[in-house]
């Protein structure tokens, strides 16, 4: 089996406990039994369930990121994917250590951002530095925006999720425009 | 994890990438902030030598230094500086207070274990040809000892066998999942290709010391025809990774003068090695043959050439045995390291195959507590002459006495070698070696570290 279907068929068990098991009750022995693996494999791939989780985040995500120019639209995207496996994101996020996971989620998000930002910066194109500053602004205003979200629950009203949306393309937009009219 | 160690790892996390920012200039400057840090008298001479390094930009310790910065994957370079200095030392040395008045032994800094007694070469004399592929410690077996070890401190694991990467998906998973320990394995590197290459890039902590003989001819003797390309295969996939490895050579009387030659340290140096481990032929096992042993002329020209080279040549080497003077003697039986064989047999060292302990039946506490590791540990230092360290090597009344009062046995499961027998065939070279590692230690050794 290729690395990636390994991983994924971990992720693909994961996803069904945590319909019903909070995370923080479920444990990599309980995995790796569900899967038919043994904990070796497990660790080959991850170095813990944090690290599992960042992997699904990226390789959820990606795909929508990538195949999506206006950032906006991505926005809304993202929204819908959430929406979609909202009773999974809380039994996540409510029983996670969020400090745990903060400083590794930072460049999982910032690979992602860096996706988002593309359609601006072929427009306004920045130094490896700046565009390094517009990528880790765009990534902080999406991390603390969505996890927000998620933590009051997930709102489905998708009009006031949208606004946000728009602001967040907004600040982005004008953050690259002035690194790259102050360069 | 407590508050103290937490802001330890801040600090030191802070103090790295300011040291990134300009290795040359900032390193005095984070080596004062270590010492502040560290100020145990066991580390003082350590920092002395440093500081002479970096201040003296013709040194080759500033050049071995700042090649780091040029030759190694800045995120492994992050991650060596945090498991090796940080946590196997720092974090090591703070947990030995506790462990001493909790458990009344300080623990070692370093595990050796063997993840399996396969091989995939067949070289003359080594018993891993002999054992076959039959004994295993598993995934969870081996897990099973760091995660304890871990507790009581232990940061740096070393794997030998067998070849440790015949079961490289285990090592990885164990490096992966023990993020904040350090790994090295000696290996024959032959195993060593593109995608392992990258695992190691992907878990930053594996580092490989690749045993060698010598040059081709004296490599493929020993180990197999082809060994020797295989290994300058390996290398040339690590240097073009920037991964670092060293290698790890055992002199016997026919390679000394070729291990021990200055085209050789070159030829190490020249391939990117970052550092090298000697070893000295040991007659272990029925049957090892005893004339692979050096004499007492080459033992001592080995440690005068290492100490030359130290002088001169920009790779950090290790002569065990030799180097005893630096570390007070043995550092066996658990003192500061200790080896479990693919059985799980706990031995006081590689070369001393007997054993009371287990880690299937035993914990690390029992094993470092056991007769046979606590009378080790009492009886060192088996000489007040450092140069002659070993209770086999040099001592080898002291073996007999140690696994006789013990009770232990032979762990060489395929011909159980009597202790007594063992250590008559190092009688003569060890009363060879007495008088000329006297009149060295008496005319005056380099000042212990």
């Amino acid at each position: 089996m290729s690395k990636l279907v390994t991983k994924r068929a971990i992720v693909s068990v994961f996803r069904t406990m945590i319909r019903t098991t909070p995370f923080n009750k479920i444990t990599i022995g309980d995995l790796t039994k569900n899967t038919g693996l043994n904990r070796q494999t497990f660790y080959y791939h991850f170095r813990d369930l944090y690290d599992m989780l960042l992997f699904m985040v990226e390789d959820d995500i990606l795909p929508i990121v990538a195949g999506e120019r206006d950032f906006s639209t991505c926005m809304m995207k993202i929204y819908d994917f959430c929406m979609e496996h909202k009773q999974m994101l809380l039994n996540i996020y409510n029983h996670i250590e969020l400090d745990e996971i903060n400083h590794r989620l930072k460049p999982i998000i910032e690979n992602l951002a860096a996706h988002m930002v593309d359609d601006v910066t072929s427009q306004y194109p920045l130094s490896q530095e700046d565009m390094g500053i517009a990528v880790s602004f765009t990534a902080l205003m999406i991390t603390e925006f969505i996890l927000r979200w998620i933590k009051r629950g997930m709102s489905d009203k998708r009009q006031e999720f949208s606004k946000f949306a728009d602001l967040l393309e907004c600040n982005m937009k004008s953050t690259i425009r002035f690194l790259y009219e102050e360069a | 994890m407590d508050i103290k160690m937490k802001t330890v790892d801040m600090g030191f996390s802070k103090a790295y990438d300011y040291l990134e920012r300009n290795p040359e200039e900032n390193l005095p400057k984070l080596l004062s902030m270590v010492e502040k840090l560290m100020p145990q008298k066991e580390f003082q001479n350590k920092y002395r030598l440093f500081r002479e390094a970096l201040e003296d930009k013709q040194s080759p310790w500033h050049k071995l230094i700042l090649s780091l910065w040029s030759d190694i994957d800045s995120d492994i370079r992050k991650t060596a500086f945090r498991n090796f200095i940080v946590n196997a030392f720092f974090k090591w040395s703070e947990k030995q207070k506790e462990n001493e008045a909790k458990l009344g032994f300080r623990a070692p800094w370093a595990i050796l274990m063997d993840p399996t007694s396969a091989c995939n070469l067949h070289c003359t004399g080594c018993w891993a040809a002999e054992y076959g592929n039959k004994l295993n410690l598993s995934f969870d077996d081996l897990d099973r000892i760091v995660e304890p070890g871990k507790e009581l401190g232990i940061y740096m694991y070393i794997f030998s066998g067998g070849e440790p990467l015949v079961r490289r998906e285990d090592i990885i998973a164990l490096c992966l999942k023990h993020s904040d320990a350090m790994f090295l394995a000696f290996t024959n590197g032959t195993l060593i290709d593109s995608d392992f290459a990258d695992d190691m890039l992907r878990v930053r902590n594996f580092v490989p010391a690749i045993s060698v003989e010598g040059f081709e001819s004296a490599t493929d003797a020993r180990r197999g025809e082809g060994t020797f390309r295989s290994v300058l295969k390996a290398v040339a996939i690590l240097r073009q990774k920037k991964l670092p490895f060293g290698f790890s050579c055992c002199y016997t009387s026919k390679n000394t003068e070729c291990i021990g030659s200055e085209e050789y340290f070159d030829w190490m140096i020249d391939l990117g090695a970052k550092f090298c481990w000697f070893f000295t032929y040991m007659p272990v096992g029925n049957g090892a043959p005893t004339d692979l042993m050096v004499s007492a002329e080459q033992r001592a020209n080995m440690y005068d050439v290492i100490r030359s080279f130290r002088k001169t040549k920009p790779i950090f080497t290790i002569d065990f045995w030799n180097d005893g003077e630096y570390v007070r003697g043995c550092i066996a039986g658990g003192r500061y390291y200790f080896h479990i064989n693919a059985n799980g047999d706990a031995e006081p060292c590689a070369f001393i195959h007997y054993s009371d302990s287990n880690i299937h039946e035993k914990s690390l506490v029992e094993i470092l507590s056991s007769p046979l590791f606590s009378t080790y540990r009492k009886n060192q230092p088996f000489n007040c002459n450092h140069l002659r360290p070993c209770p086999l090597l040099d001592n080898p009344d002291a073996l007999v006495e140690i696994v006789k009062g013990t009770s232990s046995s032979s762990t060489d499961l395929a011909s159980p070698e009597d202790v007594e027998e063992l250590s008559e065939k190092c009688v003569e070279k060890a009363e060879m070696w007495a008088p000329v590692a006297d009149e060295i230690w008496e005319k005056g050794h380099e000042v212990k570290i």
